[in-house]
């Protein structure tokens, strides 16, 4: 009688081990299934967020089917042009006016929105709008008599930033760090200066940029 | 043979199944922590909070959007002095965690946001990100 106990025993154990190293296996199973589901929904999520980008450049060769652009870093995509399909918008402030494709000139800057493939994008929708640069450095020398801000940059140029009465002109508040507007006889070198200026498609042989807006760390921020 | 030998047979290849099945199965090193390990090994700890760079989560670069403002959100080492700037506005912030949220207001056409941190009030060199940002009424 002990013996049947005992073997008895002995055989639920070797189900029960049996069983929960099976369940293991069926639970990896699910697991590599729903990792394998998760990677699937994001590359999808991926390509739908691909999908949902523009482009935006110079434009040149401008001809009945097609034209070129030129991206900020250099590269060039041919854009494919439909009679029906594809519609063109000037952006004006805060909206949009529709023009013909004969308003598209060489140098305008456009958005385009549509399919891409490669380095060609067949466009839905062009917009022609206006190209801004950003950039920062350290004050090398302040003009006040043309206000004129010498400004060396991270990457260690030299430009020369045009302080205009239509500059947007802010300074950083070091005490209670919020912005407030700045006369140009304030700035001083050593102060760090963030400036943004509209870009035309030319060559801008002396380094010297109209600023349209222009945001000032002074240089006591960093020695607080 | 004799019934008690039989049982000891038995018992036997029953103990060494057993035996088998815990090696195999249970007490094998997971693929998973061998690499957690691994990376634990490559970036210690104290390292990689010194030298954490910018990372914006949202928005990538070049989407297009349909809304007048987008949330911008990323990690940088924090207490750093973050400062977002667009032609129409700019915001500034300093994290008191790592990630940080900011609600951005975009203009029509092509949004040039550019994105400083200064992570360390001893540097004037800040870590930048740029995107560009689409709002457009199709």
């Amino acid at each position: 009688m002990k013996i049947k106990y005992f073997l008895l025993s002995l055989m639920t154990l070797a189900f029960v081990i049996g069983g929960t190293v099976i369940g293991q296996e069926s639970t990896g199973e699910l697991e590599e299934i729903q990792e394998f589901k998760e990677k699937l929904a994001s590359k999808v999520a991926e390509l739908q967020q691909d999908e949902e980008k523009a482009l935006a450049g110079f434009a040149s060769d401008i001809n009945e089917t097609s034209l070129k652009i030129t991206t900020h870093n250099g590269e060039v995509y041919d854009v494919e042009l439909d009679d029906l399909l594809t519609k063109y918008f000037l952006i004006s402030g805060n909206s949009l006016d529709e023009l013909s494709s004969e308003d598209i000139s060489d140098d305008d800057y456009l958005i385009i929105t549509g399919p891409v493939d490669g380095k060609i994008i067949s466009a839905n929708n062009i917009y022609t709008d206006i190209r801004f640069v950003s950039g920062s450095g350290i004050v090398s020398q302040v003009n006040q008599g043309n206000s004129l801000l010498t400004v060396i940059t991270l990457e260690n140029n030299t430009l020369e930033i045009e302080v205009e009465t239509s500059t947007e002109r802010q300074i950083l508040d070091i005490e209670s760090l919020e912005f407030d507007t700045v006369n140009f006889s304030t700035i001083k070198t050593g102060d760090v200066v963030h400036f943004i200026y509209q870009e035309a498609n030319e060559e801008n042989a002396n380094d010297r940029y109209s600023a349209s807006k222009i945001l000032v760390i002074p240089q006591e921020y960093f020695s607080k | 043979m004799k019934k008690e030998t039989l049982l000891a047979i038995i018992f036997g290849v029953f103990m060494g199944l057993i035996v088998a099945a815990i090696l195999i199965f249970i007490l094998r090193p997971s693929g998973e922590g061998t690499v957690q390990q691994a990376d634990s090994l490559l970036t210690p700890k104290g390292e990689a909070a010194n030298i954490m760079p910018l990372e914006i989560s949202e928005p990538s670069d070049r989407s297009i959007r349909t809304t007048e403002s987008i949330e911008i959100s990323g990690k940088v080492k924090k207490d750093s002095l973050i400062v977002i700037e667009s032609p129409i506005t700019e915001e500034i912030i300093v994290n008191s965690e790592e990630s940080f949220s900011v609600d951005f207001p975009l203009a029509l056409g092509e949004n040039l946001i550019t994105i400083r941190a200064y992570v360390d009030k001893a540097q004037t060199i800040p870590q930048i990100k740029t995107l560009r940002v689409y709002y457009l009424e199709e």
